[in-house]
Order: structure tokens, then sequence, then C-alpha cells
């Protein structure tokens, strides 16, 4: 995650003696009020960091089937028979198919046990092909029932899947966003800062844009993605859809500040002394439009992750072998589902975490975009 | 004031020529049309169609002439003749299925968003009087929580409990023994036993965003010099934020209230799907999918020029309020 | 469901027909014997219906309950995925056509609409006798009019039909259509084309070869003023004066679309609709009775309700809010199903879902790219695809174990056609094998991936329509992948629409297709051959030579000789049209794409869950659930009938 919200210096420092706070690090001090914006940005430094090490903190293989389908969920125990043991262990397990109800029975086998290891051996997989390797941050050896989110239809570790589909459903929102964001400030700036028939064509346009209902727009739009395309080729058209839909937000926005910044009087004073527009836009303007294009940006993104999810719902978005929040929720989409394998749904509180975590995110950093009010330094 | 709505009138014109060509392509976009997907769909059930049966479909339905024929001839038809054309699929005309089910598409979007504004605003306000109080925290999680659950999830799940748990029949807005009766205050009460669910989860999707709007123009007009002014009068507190600051900050939501159908439409869309309820979203869903051009492109153009009128309207709206938007 | 031959259909005469109790004379029951629902007392008695004796023809249709004579009444309520079929409600209301296939070997033809009917001995002539008195749901005569326009005026209609469908002709021309009187007609064939006689038999699917004439003249332009028929298409909303006319047609269509003017000649006739249900109601003039000389059908009405979510269908159907579910249930929810089975009333029944294969997968080996073509033509290549992937596995993960892995053939149901050997055909499972042909041919891996055997990178996808079966094909597709890239090939998956995969697979624009095997039964495989390359535009293994069997070599590429030699025998086995002869092209063919490893085929011949209500009462317990075996329409749905 690139906000960090920390004091950056830009423009910090003293200027002719006097102190001066830059306008990100106001914005700091104000942000830090927003108590649950500062959890947010734990959470979803730690989702992001899961993203990226996904290969060695999931405990297997996202296609490894263990040939126990629909496994409930099986934590490893620190209590057994009444003795408390550590490190943790999980048991062995066996599975049959009870052919009256359809079900698999799960019988675990308290006599074999299986300490939960750090650094354990396990599946081979690499760091996007770098680094190949079989270590695993954690797990237990071959045999044991250590299904943190129980086992898919196929017999897969849905916890495995789950960590390891974060990296397309927290990247489509981040790409997603970025080419939004480039779209957004291109047409936006040039609306806001020229004004006129420019203003009046590109307002005209995001107005026919936002007139049309997304779900239309999708579905053509993915239709016409090549068919020969690979997942990850289909993974980057989806996101181009996605932010071809979504940019007009955006670009309200940045034109919305860069007409009231014009108006105010420190652009007035500057151009009055004499300054260049160059300098104008990047030492006065920008400082003070970024953060609130940081807080537009932050709130797009969750809805970037809603969409994906809901353009597998409609079967338009990322399918399997692609491993995404969406494609996962989209396997658990049925009754079968609900009814006999509840767990499979776990996806979907990590999608309700993630985009909570990024609207309060978000929050934080509007209400602390304008460093000029003071009133909730209280 | 009437310079004012006779330029914006001026302008809907190109706006609405390029929505009706927009509309065009993205019906067009997909490969194949409607042709190839009623073969498939006869191919499916196991009937052989050849090729000359295909090239004379083909050329009755005037699939043969170039895409601007077909849109010019498409948009002569609606705008002298008022015809929208003819639902392949359906075999019908497609303003009488359009017709049978935009009631009950503005029954749930209108509700949904009564629904998200009677949730969204005192949830704002509060948090935005009691800004970062455990209050605040504690609501604000509650409404967005309705925005971070995919609304496909919600629904299949609200279906299956309040099925499972409850014994409320599924899907759709009636229970089987009200569909045919008349009017009585049973079937109303049925009616609403079931439409609360699509209301619910249209509307939480859209209550965070109503929230963020509320919470932020009342801080803004909080901070406004003429509310210390009225507090330094002795106004009470309560009444002080619901006269001044409320009011004003109710100003963004006439400007939204234009975006607000499509938004709501792309939401009743999937929700619909999964709750099998007979409105306009289950339909257009599956008019884009099989390529029925004419009924989803009445769709889609019907749904842009309303939302043009939304926008047009609050625009005057915004403009008869705000004298300084219809001098710039 | 037991396994006969398919040599019920050769017989010459069918006028003594093999169950007895079909045709009971009327005088087994006396004049005043016949019984009609309470439903219709009211309308009898106050005149608005004629009594009925003079409803029911002279000798009515006689069907033996499959368990007990049932009590009328009742409202079945039944499920359909789109407006354009009845789906569930198929399986209630029934198809009727003029003869009809046994519901238990699949194969001998019955009377149905027609009573009786002879070839000549050169095989060209057909002539068929109508059953005497048989009327429309109007009250109109149903005769070999209805027939004669049905050819006449609509077939041979060029705008209502732009080309002649090939069902109807023979050696290249046209079948003739001649009336003898009012309920004989002949069908004359160029040559000899005992096929259409299952076609005919096979409840419709291009056998329908009547429509109400009575009805449908006054939107016809040869009995309409053309002037005042285009203002009636106008003001309705339609174009042309065909399409108000297709629009009145569909009345009886084969899975039935609501139209509620037109007169039906099934069981039930779509009589209101409020939302998205659809209700059906009784035909007084309904042409069966029980062997008790009660009228037929015992239900009063059906109730559909157009349920679009296939989730929203098994919730329904698990809820027990249908009497009758199968189109949409597949054994993947047979957990829910039984768990909620004492709580909504129902019983789940295992039928046999109607596929060979649920996933049966195509190598293009007429792909454009032509590094490609060669490799996909070479038969070690295919062979190993074939035996990389672990059916077991599919079986047990996706079937319960309960299906069994084969390849695209034919189901032993009813089958001379089935060979157990050839079914079987490289669908063991060795890997190794597999890594050792793909050695031979010089893919040789490149990091993890196999290069074509010039050295240059290879990748292929499958493109496919997740579309029938439940979640079965996406799941089989899932472990396919992971066996194809197990043995080191860069294999990839794309999802599409419906349309779309037809879009691309006629265009030549797929590496790999996959499509579901149904008509798997002998006599649904001959008149609909899913093989073939000619008429598999769906499956299109090559698409170019597909095309150069449909053009007749004019278009297209040449096949190779086992391909062409499989579709002479096929062709020669239509043309002579003996069962014999039948079955011999089917098994030629079934063998030569086996052999040929033409397709990839999966897992087949699994169960498929019949939720029936537990008022639901008649309904055998074993039996085909498929929609080319016409769901339920097979086992006389119209002798179902609820317990009060």
């Amino acid at each position: 995650m690139s906000v960090t919200a920390k004091p950056l210096p830009i423009g910090g420092g003293s200027v002719r003696g006097a102190p001066v706070e830059s306008p990100l690090t106001l914005m700091w001090y104000k942000f830090r009020a927003h108590r649950l914006a500062v959890a947010s940005i734990w959470v979803i430094a730690a989702l992001y960091l899961t993203a990226i090490f996904a290969n060695w903190i999931a405990p297997f293989d996202p296609e490894s089937r263990t040939g126990l389908p629909f496994s409930p969920p099986s934590w490893p125990t620190v209590m057994v028979d009444g003795e408390f043991v550590w490190p943790p262990v999980a048991f062995g397990v066996s599975q049959q198919l009870d052919r009256k109800t359809f079900k698999r029975v799960y019988a675990i086998d308290t006599s074999k046990r299986y300490p939960v290891q750090l650094f354990i051996a396990g599946d081979r997989h690499s760091w996007f092909g770098l680094f190949p390797t079989d270590m695993h941050l954690f797990g237990v050896d071959k045999g044991g029932a250590f299904f943190l989110m129980g086992t898919d239809s196929l017999g897969r570790d849905v916890f495995s899947r789950m960590v390891y589909g974060s990296r397309i459903s927290l990247s489509i929102g981040l790409v997603g966003v970025a080419i939004s964001l480039v779209l957004g400030v291109i047409l936006g700036g040039i609306s806001g800062y020229f004004g006129g028939w420019v203003d009046l064509a590109v307002q005209r346009l995001i107005e026919i844009i936002q007139c049309f209902p997304s779900i239309p727009l999708w579905m053509a739009l993915a239709a016409a993605l090549p068919h020969d395309w690979t997942t990850i080729q289909v993974y980057f058209g989806i996101t181009v859809i996605l932010s071809l839909v979504g940019w007009t937000d955006l670009a309200r926005v940045v034109r919305g500040r860069f007409l009231s910044l014009r108006e105010e009087d420190f652009v007035m004073a500057a151009r009055l002394a004499g300054a260049s527009e160059a300098r104008i836009i990047g030492k006065h303007l920008l400082p003070s439009f970024m953060s609130h294009i940081i807080a537009s940006v932050t709130l797009s993104i969750p809805s970037m992750i809603l969409a994906e999810t809901a353009l597998s719902f409609l079967g338009i978005g990322l399918t399997p072998p692609a491993l995404s929040w969406g494609v996962l929720l989209q396997d658990a989409q049925n009754v079968n589902t609900l009814a006999t394998a509840p767990w499979l749904l776990l996806p979907g509180a990590l999608v309700i975490v993630t985009v909570l975590a990024f609207n309060f995110l978000g929050d934080g950093l509007r209400d602390a975009a304008d460093p000029f009010s003071r009133e909730s330094f209280k | 004031m009437w310079g004012f709505v006779l330029r914006r009138l001026v302008w809907m014109v190109p706006t609405l020529i390029v929505i009706s060509i927009i509309s065009f392509i993205i019906i067009q976009l997909p490969p194949g049309d409607y042709l190839s997907s009623y073969i498939a769909r006869l191919e499916a059930l196991g009937t052989t169609v050849d090729q000359a049966t295909i090239d004379a479909l083909r050329l009755r339905y005037g699939l043969n002439d170039p895409i601007w024929v077909q849109y010019f001839k498409w948009l002569g038809n609606i705008v002298f003749d008022g015809n929208f054309g003819y639902s392949f699929e359906w075999r019908l005309p497609v303003s009488q299925l359009i017709i049978e089910r935009l009631p009950t598409t503005f029954l749930v979007a209108t509700c949904s968003l009564l629904f998200a504004w009677s949730v969204a605003l005192p949830i704002g306000i509060f948090s935005a009087v009691k800004q970062y109080s455990l209050g605040d925290y504690f609501f604000t999680i509650l409404g967005f929580l309705g925005l971070g659950i995919p609304n496909f999830m919600l629904a299949l799940t609200f279906l299956y409990i309040s099925n499972r748990y409850f014994g409320l029949s599924i899907g759709g807005l009636f229970s089987p023994q009200y569909l045919n009766a008349p009017w009585s205050l049973d079937k109303f009460i049925d009616l609403l036993s079931h439409l609360w669910i699509p209301v619910v989860i249209v509307g939480t999707a859209g209550t965070a965003g109503l929230i963020r709007i509320t919470r932020a123009n009342v801080l803004d007009e909080l901070r406004k010099p003429y509310v210390e002014t009225a507090r330094s009068k002795g106004l009470h507190p309560m009444l002080l934020i619901l006269k001044y600051p409320v009011r004003i900050a109710l100003n963004p939501f006439v400007s939204s209230m234009g975006f607000i159908l499509p938004g709501m439409i792309s939401g009743e869309v999937i929700v619909s799907i999964v709750l099998n309820l007979p409105t306009t979203g289950p339909l257009l869903y599956a008019a884009l999918l099989s390529q029925d051009t004419y009924l989803a492109g009445a769709f889609v153009l019907m749904l842009a020029v309303l939302t043009v009128i939304g926008v047009l309207i609050s625009d005057i709206l915004l403009a008869w309020l705000d004298p300084r938007i219809r001098l710039s | 469901m037991t396994l006969s031959t398919i040599g019920g259909w050769s017989r010459r005469l069918v006028g003594t027909a093999t169950l007895a109790t079909l045709l009971l004379s009327t005088t087994a029951f006396g004049a005043a014997a016949f019984q009609q629902s309470p439903m219709l007392d009211a309308a009898v008695a106050d005149g608005s219906l004629p009594p009925i004796e003079q409803r029911l023809p002279p000798e009515p249709l006689v069907v033996t309950p499959v368990s007990e004579v049932g009590s009328y009444g009742g409202t079945a309520r039944a499920m359909r995925s789109s407006t354009e079929e009845f789906g569930d409600a198929t399986s209630v209301v029934g198809i009727e056509s003029l003869t009809r296939l046994n519901a238990e070997d699949g194969a001998t033809i019955e009377p149905n609409l027609a009573q009786s009917w002879e070839w000549s001995n050169d095989d060209k002539t057909l002539t068929m006798t109508l059953r005497k008195g048989l009327k429309w749901s109007d009250g109109e005569p149903f005769t070999t009019a209805d027939i004669a326009f049905w050819w006449d005026d609509v077939i041979n209609n060029a705008e209502l039909t732009p080309t002649m469908p090939g069902d109807w002709m023979s050696a290249g021309e046209p079948m003739t259509v001649t009336v003898v009187d009012e309920q004989t007609f002949k069908l004359d064939f160029k040559a000899p084309n005992r096929l259409i006689e299952l076609l005919i038999a096979r409840d419709g699917y291009q056998g329908q070869i009547f429509l109400p004439a009575h009805f449908l003249k006054p939107f016809h332009p040869k009995y309409a003023d053309p002037a005042k028929l285009a203002e009636m298409a106008k003001a309705a909303g339609y174009a042309t004066w065909a399409e108000l006319f297709a629009q009145k047609a569909l009345s009886d269509d084969v899975f039935g679309v609501a139209n509620f003017d037109s007169p039906v000649i099934r069981a039930f006739k779509p009589a209101s609709t409020n939302g998205s249900h659809l209700i059906l109601e009784r035909n007084p003039f309904y042409f069966k009775v029980d062997t008790e000389g009660n009228q037929l059908p015992y239900i009063d009405k059906v109730d559909v309700d157009l349920v679009q979510n296939p989730e929203v269908y098994t919730l329904k159907a698990s809820s027990g809010e249908a009497d009758l579910a199968l189109e949409n249930t597949t054994i993947t929810q047979m957990p829910v199903f039984i768990d909620n089975a004492e709580k909504g009333g129902y019983r789940v029944l295992e039928y046999s879902a109607g596929f060979t294969n649920i996933a049966n997968m195509m190598l293009n080996q007429t792909v454009a790219d032509p590094d490609k073509r060669a490799l996909f033509q070479d038969i070690r290549f295919r062979k190993a695809l074939e035996i990389a992937i672990n059916r077991d596995e599919i079986n047990e993960l996706v079937f319960f174990g309960l299906g069994t892995p084969m390849q695209n053939s034919i189901l032993p149901i009813g089958g001379r056609c089935w060979d157990e050997a050839v079914s079987k055909t490289n669908t063991q499972f060795d890997p190794d094998g597999a890594k050792a042909l793909l050695d031979e041919i010089g893919m040789k891996l490149d990091g993890d991936w196999r290069t074509l055997p010039n050295g240059k990178p290879f990748k292929f996808t499958l493109t496919y329509w997740p579309g029938e079966g439940g979640d079965a094909k996406r799941k089989i597709v899932e472990l396919t992948q992971t066996y194809f890239r197990n043995i080191g090939l860069n294999f990839d998956v794309r999802e599409v629409e419906r349309s779309l995969y037809f879009e691309f697979t006629t265009s030549n624009q797929h590496d790999m297709g996959l499509w579901h095997a149904d008509s798997a039964t002998d006599p649904l495989w001959v008149t609909g051959p899913k093989i073939i390359p000619r008429t598999q535009r769906h499956g299109a293994f090559a698409t170019l030579w597909a095309t150069w069997f449909e053009t007749h070599g004019e278009k297209g590429e040449e096949p190779p000789q086992d391909m062409k030699d499989a579709m002479a025998a096929w062709e020669k086995a239509k043309a002579t049209g003996t069962p014999e002869a039948l079955v011999e092209g089917c098994k030629a063919v079934v063998k030569a794409n086996a052999d040929g490893a033409w397709t990839i085929g999966t897992v087949g011949a699994f169960p498929q869950p019949l939720i029936v209500s537990n008022a639901m009462r008649n309904i055998p317990e074993q039996g085909m659930a498929s929609w080319d075996w016409g769901y339920m329409a097979r086992y006389h749905p119209e002798q179902f009938y609820l317990a009060q």
C-alpha cells in the first residue's frame, strides 16, 4: 500500500524563518483523529502483505487437491484429552461418502497428531517465478487436517485459495483506479483548467457515460474481449473495462477542485507575485489538490473490488483457473453451499473487511483533505 | 431562468443523439447477432439449422444491412413511429414488454431510494455532529456494511434464510395465493413481506454514498460563521442543526438525484436475477445475453434518456434554488 | 429402464400395438361410462361445453396408469427457466405428436394422434391414418386439413419458411403431402426414408407436422386480405404479417410457449398469466382416457413459475414449492435435495441423465494456425490428452462416483449400438504414457511447458459455455486443466456465452471446444447424431471438414479418410433407412470417433435427481430425464395425479 500517510516533507520546513507545516503534515494531524481510518491502514497493510507474500503464507498450493472435498474448517487445537499441548496439533482425518444423504462424512482420528510447525516443507511454489522453494510459513505435515477455512468441492484448501486470490482482487482495484486516475486527471484537469467549450464537451461526455447503467456497458465490453486471451490478458481487459466505465467520478472531482482552487486567494496572490503557470500548478495547486485526489482514489478502490465480484457473478468476469475473490464467491453462489458448506462464503467476509477498510481510510483522508479547516483539531 | 432551461434543452439534442449511438454500439459490440444466439439455442435443442436458413433469416431481419443502416432504421422507427421494434426472443413488441415491467421496477427503485435516504440521513447527520465518537464509528460501520457485502451474495443468503428459517415463499413479489387476488390488506402485507428483501439489499448498497455526502455537507455547514452566530444566540443545538445546516446539506441530494436511476437499476439487475423479481432487470440481462438487439437497445436507450431527463430536472431545480448557477 | 432392442420400429404395421391396453375399444366402457373432471361439470350443465361423449373421439386412446387409477383435481406446480419453454411443465403438460416412442424401451413406436400407419413396399410412401373424432381445445375437429395447411401454407411459404428443412427432403427433393380423406394422408419421398418414422415419433422436435388451420387462416395472406393483415400486424406491434403469424402459430410448439388465443391438442392450454406465473388449464377435448373411462388428464391446472435463476430453482425445488422438478436439478445438488425432502414433502428419485458425456472436449483439427493444426491432427497428441485425464477422480468429485468413465458414444438404454469396449477406448488414466507420447512427437519441455515439435512455444485454449448440467462442466474443466498442465501443456480456459461459443466454433476460431453429448440413446441418436462433424456445429472438432461435408466438397477442406469413411457409412445407412442399417451406421460412427480420438470424453451415464412431491402420484420409479427424451412427457403425464 502506497498510502502510508506518514508526514512527507513536501514543501515542508520553514519558509523565511516562520514555522510552516506542509499540507501533508497538516493532513496527517487531522487524519489521526479518525481512529477507524488509522486502524484501517493496518488492516489494508496486512492484506497487501498477505497478497505479496501469498506463496509463503498459504499452507497449500491453491490448485492442489487434498482428496478431501467439502471438509469443514478444521483448526489445530491446544487441548487434547483435557491436556494442554504446544505447539497446537491437527489430527488425522478420513472421509467417506454417505450414499443415502450424499454427504461426505468426516471422521477425526485423534490418535494421529500433526503439530503445527513454522517454516515447514510442503507444496513447491515460487514468488512470481522467482525463489522457487517448498518452504511455507506455517502448516502441518501431509495427512493432518489443517484447513483453516475448510476445503471446496474439489478438495482444495479455501484459505490458501483466498490468500492467492487476494493478489488479483487487491491489485485489480489499484490498477483499475490508476487507469481511471490517469483518465480522470487528464480529462478532468483539461476540463477544469481550460474551461469554455473544452469543459463543456468533457462535461457532456461524462454526463453521457454516467447516464448508462454499468451492467450493459460491462457486458458489451466483456463480450468484445478476444476469446483466445489468456487469463492474465482477460484480467487486464476487465480492469480496463472497469476503469473505462469508472473514470468519470474522478474526473468530476478533479475538475471541481481545479475550478474552486483557481479562484482561491492564494492562487491569485501567487499570480500577482508573478509566479508562472507551471509554478502555480506544481507548487500551489497540486499539493492542496493531491489530498483530495488521494481520498477519492481510496474511495474508488472498493467499488472496483466489488465490481470484480459482480462481474464474476454475472459470468462475464474472471473465471477459473484465474483465482480471485470473485471467482471463489461465484463457486460459493449456490444453495448447496449455503446449506452444506457455508465456509465457502468466507471469501465474502474478506471482501467486506477490505471494502470497509478502504472506505474508512478514504473517509479519514477526505476529512483530513482540507488542511485549512481547523474545526476537528480539538 | 427560461434562457437557462432553453439552453439546457438545446444541449439535450446532441446528448440524446450520442446516447442513441452508444446504445446501439453497446448492443452490436459482442461478436455475432441475435441469429447466432438463436441458432445456438435451436442447436442446443437438437434442431439442425443449415446455412441457407440462416442466410434467409438474416436477410429477413435485415441483419445483413450495414450497421449504420440498421441504426437509422431503428432510430427512425422510434422517432417517427414510436415503434421500439420487436423482441426476437419474446416475439412481442418491445414497448409492451418494457411497460409491463416498469411499475415493479420503479416500485423497487423508489422504495430502495427512500430506504437508503431514511437510513443514511440520520446516520450522516449523527456522525457529523458527533464526529469520531463511538456512535459515529458504530453507525458508520453499520451503514457501510451494505456497501461491502456483494449484492448477489446478500440476496441469496437473505433468500435462503427467509425461506429456511421463516418459511417465506421464495422470490417474486407475491406469494402464489395472492398473485391473482384483487388488492386487499392481506395482499399488501404479503407484498411488503416480499418487497423488503430487495429494498434492503439495493438500498443498503446505496446508503454508504449518501451517508458520506450528508456527513461531509453537514460538517462543512457546521463550520460556517452563521452556525456560531445562531449558537451564540442560544438556539437549541438540535433545532439549530435541523433548521440550517441540514437543510442546506440537502442541496447535493437534488443534484445527485438525476444519476441515481442508473445506479439503482444496475444494483437492481443483479438482485432481481437472484430474487426472481418481475422487474426490468432480469429482462435486460437476458436480452443482453441473447443479443435480443431491439429489446436490449430500447432498454439501454430508455434508461439513459430517463437519466438525462432526471439530470435536467435536477439542474433546473438547482438553478431555481440557486441563482448563481443559472447565471454562470 | 429396461434394455431392449430398437427392433420395435422396424415393424411394417403397428396396428396391433404391443401394449394391449392402448387400443381397447370404447365398447369396453359402454357409451355412458366416460367420466369427466368436476371442474367441467358447470360448463357442461349450462351448455357452454358439449357433454363428454361428444368431446371424446369415438375411440379414445386408453392409457394404463403407472400404478393406479387417479382422482381428479388439483393444481400441479412446476417451474420453467425461460419464457420460451414450459420447462418442467413440459413434464406435466406432455407433448402430443402423431406417434410416440414407448416410454420403457424408448424404441417401439406407438399410436397417438395417428391410429395406424403403413409403409409402401419400396419404403418411399408413408400412409398415416389419424384417430377419428379428434378435436382441438376449442372444439374444432383435428383433421388432415391441419396437416395440409402446415405443409402447403407454412413449410412451403417462403416468407414463413425461407428454406425447406432438411428433414422433409429426400434425395435432394422435398417430400409431397397428399390428403386422401379427413383421416388419411400420405407422405411421398423420392428415396426410401424410414428415418422419418422416427422423427415423427420423436415427440415432434422436427416432426410436429400439423397446425390449427381454422385458427391460423385469418392470419395468412392466402386466406385473408393482405392489406388488412398488414394493418393488423402493425396494430399489434409487428413489422410484417409473418411475425404476427409466427406468434400465433406458437400454440403447440414443442416445449410450449404461452399463447392464449390459439387452440392446442395437448392436455393443457395456457389460460392466464400473472407476473412470473403462467396458469394452464385442462383441455376439455383431450382425447385420452384411463382404463376406467375417466377422461384425462387427472390434474385440473398447471401453475408454471418463471424461475430464471438456477439457484432459486434449487431453493424452490428443495423447499417443496414444485410438484415435479428435474429440468435444472443436477447431481451435485443431491445433498441439499435429500436434506430437505422430509420438510419439503417430496421424494428424490434417481433418474438417468441422458448424457454419454456432460463435458465432451473437442480439439479443432482444422485450427487456423498451421503449427497447431499439424499437432492437433497428430493422433498421438489427441491420445495423450485422452489418457492424461483422470476420469475416476472426476467421477468421484463431481458425480459421487455414480457416473461411468466413457468416451462420447451412446447409452446402454434401449441400445443395439451400445458397445462397452468402444466406449472405454483410451479412458484409462496414464499420465506417464501421455508424457511418453508427447516426447515421441517431439514436444520438449522448455521451463514449465512443452514446445511445439519445431521448438516454438505452444499454448492452447479451451473455449466453452458452462451452461447445462449445473456446475459439473465447470468443475470438470477445472480438473482437466490441471491434468493437461501436469503433462506439461500450457492449457488455458475461457468461458463464453452460448451464442459467442457458437460464433467462435462456426468461424473456426477455437483451439478446442466443449459441448455436452446428449441424444444418447439409439432412437434419439439416429435422428440427430451428435458425433458426426456435419451436424455438430457446436462441437466442431473440425470446422473446415464439417463445412466440406455440409457443402458437399465445395467449401472447407477435405477431411481425412477415416472421417470420410465413417460419414459414407452413415449416409449409406440413412439412405437404406432400415433399422438394421441404421444400427450399423451408428456403430461405425461411434467406433470411428473412439478410434480416431475425434472427441475427448470424460464421464457419462450419471444419475439426475427427480423431485416429486408426496402428493404427485403415478410417477415411474425409474426413468430418463433429459430434454431430448422430452423430460417426463414420455411417461404419460396425463395420468399423473395429485392425491388429495
